[in-house]
């Protein structure tokens, strides 16, 4: 046997015997109980708060987060002029994803996918948990998934003015624990979505969609045909649209339904029956809210500067009420929504034991056109002027903690289908929050800072003088001082 | 005057009076200057907020991916390959000094040495500041202390390389491979299933330092790991060195 190998051998030897030391000594020392992360200024708002912790450690073993962090669409208005807020998103996200790898003590299983994954990789991951645009964390456990989106993370300030958009705060903190709570339980809440009574216009298929995004918040959305009984274990019914009165039996369960104050969130439209809309009336009348007859109209004025009526409506955030936990994010970020075929809802004189609000609401130049028979689409001295409630809070007063007497009306149910539903994710996704009395949304917000640096011209030769120039080439010239010191 | 401390001396002495150190230095500010007055002119989103900068130079840029992992064993290269390639590690093992001491010793020279390394890039952040510019200087001191000790361990690695023979070429080609392999190997591995999946992110350098330090956050974890892995390499550094007096 060679020296050499001997050598070799014995190095060998010894380096297994301290790999196996050192990965001891690591393996202990990556236990969250003896691991800390020191927060450098005491200001960042990047590490997990004990609550998230917990609920992360509590998450059963096989528990995944996967995260999306690739390139934006560059159609994105938040990256326009340069706008640094995905990379910033990013950076709070990658931070994050390391805190839920730490905090879980390895019950979660955390991939991140960005730029540099391999696409193959990217895409398995992508076709495996159908994700969409914006989608940015998906946390599972088991067959339950709860979907992040980057606006229900991140609250930014949208651009203005050629300048770019800026990352105000997050709540990663919150939405993850918020979401490991809810995946931590046995059971989700249960969505009962009523199909039974759908308008022809409107298949069930076409609520496939409106199902999904109930199921990625966390929720367990079921389509029933009939409506349940109070006394079932439902957590909130969503009646999509009515094109025929209820039967008997489902009649009987509706007004249960409301009158024990369970969460509703009822959609009509401009098609609704008088029959149907004469029950919900009858059966909304204590909490002051009534829908109205006849089609919602916006003003468009044509190519031939003939006025004439919308019914197709983009409804802005100046349109949105701005201090509703349902609404306020979306008109603070200054989204808009899409719906059609709408009827107004007006507030009547009601109980005293309710409050109503109203979320969504069209401006003066909007009318109701009345004549279903013969409509002229054109406003007349007669016609029921905006502004115009499309959409209405009520709840009760008193409704304690579990939110009891929410309910969500709303005179379009267009928004719950696609196109118009990808716009209004947000909002179904605050509407539902809000009716289940978990709109604390907003919570848990950490401020961002920002420092933009536009150097001038003189500013940037300096910093690129001394940083090419001067640093390298002083060095070069001391060593060859040292040489020509040396060879001497 | 310790044994230990006359040693220290005269291997950072030794380094400061090498002019291709200087070489190394230069090109080494060249590289970081440029990279930085790239992000400043080229990326909009550090314009935008300069709280990315610390990401873009100590995080995961090309400067950790391609340069970190090569300059360290440039600099260690001759701490003990040129002692092998002259005969001289022979006196050195028999002077009035322990063996763990003589790697120590070299092992310090060379990470004091090469805290000039990353003060010039420390320079750049304060020639920033000095016109006007904002700095999260957690996040920038964050990033020093990460790429300081992750610097130790590619430093270690390169002594361990320069350990085994007299060519100048194996030691610093051996050390940046060995770096390499530490720093591409969880990368590749990062997303696969089960045991391999998580040793891999218990592993991975850039994100220590992209969701750690630079991020403004010591990991006590990610500490143990490049210090941990610092020790071992001298270790088996010292092997190497006393290996010779045992085995005949």
């Amino acid at each position: 046997m060679s020296r050499r190998f001997r050598l070799g051998l014995l190095t060998f030897s010894a380096g297994l015997i301290g790999v196996a030391l050192v990965a001891l000594l690591l393996r202990a020392l990556a236990q969250p109980e003896l691991r800390y992360r020191w927060d450098f200024a005491g200001t960042s708002p990047l590490a997990l708060s004990d609550r998230s912790a917990e609920a992360l450690a509590a998450m059963p073993e096989g528990s995944r987060a996967t995260l999306f962090l690739d390139r934006p669409s560059p159609r994105d208005p938040l990256t326009y002029f340069g706008s640094a807020v995905y990379p910033n998103a990013y950076a709070v996200l990658r931070v994050a994803a390391e805190e839920i790898r730490i905090q879980s003590r390895g019950r979660v299983e955390v991939q991140v996918f960005d730029e540099f994954s391999a696409p193959v990789e990217v895409a398995a991951a992508k076709t495996r948990l159908g994700h969409q645009y914006g989608q940015l964390i998906y946390l599972e456990s088991g067959d339950k998934r709860r979907i992040l989106r980057f606006e229900e993370l991140f609250r930014v300030d949208q651009p203005v003015n050629e300048q770019p958009a800026r990352l105000r705060s997050h709540r990663v903190d919150e939405a993850l624990g918020d979401a490991a709570l809810r995946l931590g339980r046995d059971e989700l809440p249960r969505v009962a979505v009523c199909v039974g009574a759908l308008p022809p216009a409107f298949p069930r298929e076409a609520l496939a969609g409106f199902l999904q995004l109930l199921a990625a918040e966390g929720y367990a959305p079921v389509a029933v045909e009939s409506i349940p009984e109070p006394g079932e274990d439902w957590d909130l019914l969503v009646l999509p649209g009515q094109s025929k009165p209820l039967l008997e039996g489902d009649a009987a369960a509706a007004r249960a339904w409301v009158e024990q104050d369970k969460p509703l969130l009822l959609t009509l439209g401009f098609l609704t029956p008088p029959a149907v809309m004469d029950f919900w009336n009858g059966l909304l009348a204590p909490r002051g809210v009534a829908f109205r007859d006849g089609l919602v109209c916006a003003r468009f004025r044509g190519a031939t500067g003939v006025t004439a009526c919308a019914s197709n409506i983009a409804l802005g955030f100046q349109g949105m009420a701005p201090s509703h936990p349902i609404t306020q994010d979306l008109r603070l970020e200054r989204r808009w929504l899409e719906f059609g075929a709408a009827q107004a809802l007006e507030l009547t004189e009601g109980s005293a034991d309710y409050a109503r609000e109203t979320l969504l609401w069209l401006d003066g130049d909007s009318w109701i056109e009345p004549d279903e028979e013969r409509p002229v689409f054109q406003p007349s001295s007669r016609t029921p002027r905006g502004p115009l409630n499309l959409a209405v809070a009520t709840s009760r007063w008193d409704e304690g903690d579990d939110g009891r007497g929410r309910a969500l009306l709303s005179g379009t149910s267009t928004f719950l289908v696609d196109p118009q539903l990808d716009l209004a994710r947000d909002f179904l996704a605050s509407s539902t929050r809000w009716l289940l009395g978990e709109d604390d949304a907003s919570s848990g917000l950490v401020s961002l800072k920002s420092l933009p640096f536009r150097p001038t011209a003189a500013q940037h030769a300096r910093i690129a003088n001394l940083s090419i120039l001067a640093l390298p080439g002083s060095t070069l010239l001391l060593g060859l001082l040292i040489l020509w010191r040396r060879r001497r | 005057m310790s044994a230990f401390t006359a040693l220290l001396k005269r291997e950072v002495f030794s380094l400061l009076v090498t002019p291709s150190i200087y070489l190394l230095l230069g090109v080494w500010y060249l590289l970081n200057g440029l990279l930085f007055v790239y992000a400043l002119d080229f990326s909009p989103e550090v314009q935008s907020d300069l709280s990315l900068l610390p990401q873009y130079l100590f995080g995961s840029s090309l400067l950790v991916w391609l340069l970190l992992p090569a300059f360290p064993p440039l600099v260690t290269l001759r701490l003990l390959a040129e002692e092998h390639r002259l005969g001289t590690v022979e006196p050195l093992l028999t002077a009035p000094i322990s063996d763990a001491a003589v790697v120590l010793a070299k092992y310090l020279s060379a990470s004091i040495f090469f805290l000039l390394f990353w003060g010039g890039v420390l320079l750049l952040f304060a020639l920033l500041a000095s016109v006007g510019a904002d700095l999260d200087w957690a996040r920038v001191l964050g990033g020093f202390s990460g790429a300081l000790l992750c610097s130790l361990l590619f430093l270690a690695t390169g002594l361990f390389a320069s350990s085994w023979s007299g060519n100048l070429i194996l030691a610093a080609g051996g050390g940046a491979a060995l770096n390499y392999l530490l720093l591409f190997l969880p990368a590749i591995t990062e997303n696969a299933d089960g045991a391999v999946g998580a040793l891999a992110q218990a592993t991975h350098i850039p994100n220590m330092l992209d969701r750690g330090f630079a991020a403004g956050l010591l990991d006590s974890y990610a500490a143990a790991y490049f210090l941990g892995l610092s020790a071992l390499f001298l270790f088996l550094t010292w092997v190497r060195l006393v290996s010779r007096r045992w085995v005949p």
